[in-house]
Parts: structure tokens; sequence; C-alpha cells
């Protein structure tokens, strides 16, 4: 534990500053690290080669195969720029979300956001099978 | 450094047929980019600067465009295959 959060920890036990105050400036001492810590995990994960690409592969009953590979850069690179969508086309891409029962705010996306979903890529994978014998397999490696 | 698309590898097979491979250089195509995007990014710049002289929260086009094309530069080592029964294509950005 830093000196800092305990600083902050012992000020609430003896009742200097509300939970409320506590909370906030272990927010405030954290999030730099936190953010930067993230941002390093995503750019290790990227750099090492643990995870390089996205891929889809669906497989149908009536044997149509499609597998593609999206460079995982691509996908990060496509996030951040969500972020310098000038505003009035961002109002238009939130409503059209809105509109297909999508919400989710774009402009909420941060740096910190994304950093922390590729990090998190490296361990998802999604499985599904249809009852009519269609295979989708999304995964990273 | 980032470089931008360089190769598009396209092959299609059709049945039993042979098919047919096209590498097509995407790189004769920067110098083009180059001209076109020039006079685009002092458009960008003017604008971007007199929005922000005009106190505006939003100037941020040159980078918005500066991001669209590192974007697409990210597009290297795309790869779609599509199989069906009777046909095959392939599609790799290099």
């Amino acid at each position: 534990m830093s000196e800092e959060r305990k600083r902050i920890l012992d000020m609430l036990a003896k009742g200097k500053i509300s939970a409320e105050d506590a909370e906030n400036l272990l927010d405030a001492v954290g999030a730099p690290a936190n953010k930067q810590g993230m941002a390093d995990l995503a750019d290790k994960v990227l750099k090492t080669g643990e995870i390089k690409y996205l891929y889809v592969k669906v497989d149908s009953e009536k044997g149509d195969k499609v597998d593609v590979r999206v460079p995982l850069s691509l996908l990060r690179s496509g996030l951040r720029l969500t972020s310098l969508i000038p505003p009035q086309a961002m109002d238009e891409v939130n409503a059209s979300l809105r509109e297909h029962g999508i919400s989710f705010d774009l402009s909420n996306v941060k740096d910190s956001d994304i950093d922390e979903l590729i990090a998190g890529l490296k361990d998802m994978e999604v499985n599904v099978k249809s009852k009519d014998g269609d295979d989708v397999r999304v995964y990273c490696g | 450094m980032k470089l931008p698309p360089s190769l598009l590898y396209v092959r299609v097979k059709e049945d039993a047929r042979h098919g047919f491979g096209l590498w097509l250089p995407l790189f004769l195509l920067w110098p083009l980019i180059v001209v076109i995007l020039a006079p685009v990014f002092l458009c960008t710049i003017v604008a971007d600067a007199g929005l922000a002289a005009a106190r505006r929260s939003y100037h941020h086009y040159t980078r918005f465009l500066g991001a669209v094309l590192l974007a697409t530069f990210e597009i290297r080592n795309l790869k779609v295959h599509v199989r069906s029964p009777k046909a095959h294509v392939n599609i790799t950005i290099i």
C-alpha cells in the first residue's frame, strides 16, 4: 500500500475526513497509476505478441465457412477514434444506436477503458452453437 | 514507424476450376494519397485555428483526420477467408 493511501485511510479512521472524501482522495491518488498501469498492460499484450489478432470463425451446417482475422491494433485505433468524432456526428451515431436498442454513449469511451478492453481480450472466448448446427467462435490469439 | 497497407491479395476459386489470384500494389497509391491529403490537412488546420479562435470546444478536425489515417494503417494483416461448397474467396491486406 502506498504512503498516500495509508495516510488517507488513517485520516478516515481518525474521523478527520468523511468516507466520501476518502473515496474521492483514493480515486485521485490511484487514478493516474491505474490508468498508466492499464495502458502499459495493453501495450505489453499487443507488443509481446501475447495476442495480436481477433479471430471470428463461422462454420455453417450447409458447409459455408468464414474466417476473419482482425489485427487488435486496428480495433484499438478504431476505438480511440471515437473520442475525436465531431460532436454533431457523435450525436447522430448515439441517436442511431439508441434507435437500434443500444443505449451506449460513445463519447464516454475513454482511453483507459480501451486499454482495459484490449488487456481483457486475452482471456476472452465466445462460442455459439445453434440448434441448426451453425458454429460461431470469437477469440483472440 | 507504421506504414500504410502495401499490397492487397485477392484469391477467388470456383468449383473445381483453378481460380485466380490478384496482387494489387497499394503502395502505388501512396503518392496520390499524399497529394490529396496535403490540401485537406491544410483546410483542417485552418478550420481548427478558426474554431479555436472562436473558442469553440471542438477544434480537433486535424487530429481526427490523422487518427483516421493511422487507423487505416492498422488495417495491415487483415485477413478474410470465405469458403462455400462452390467457391473460395481469400482477401489479405499486407
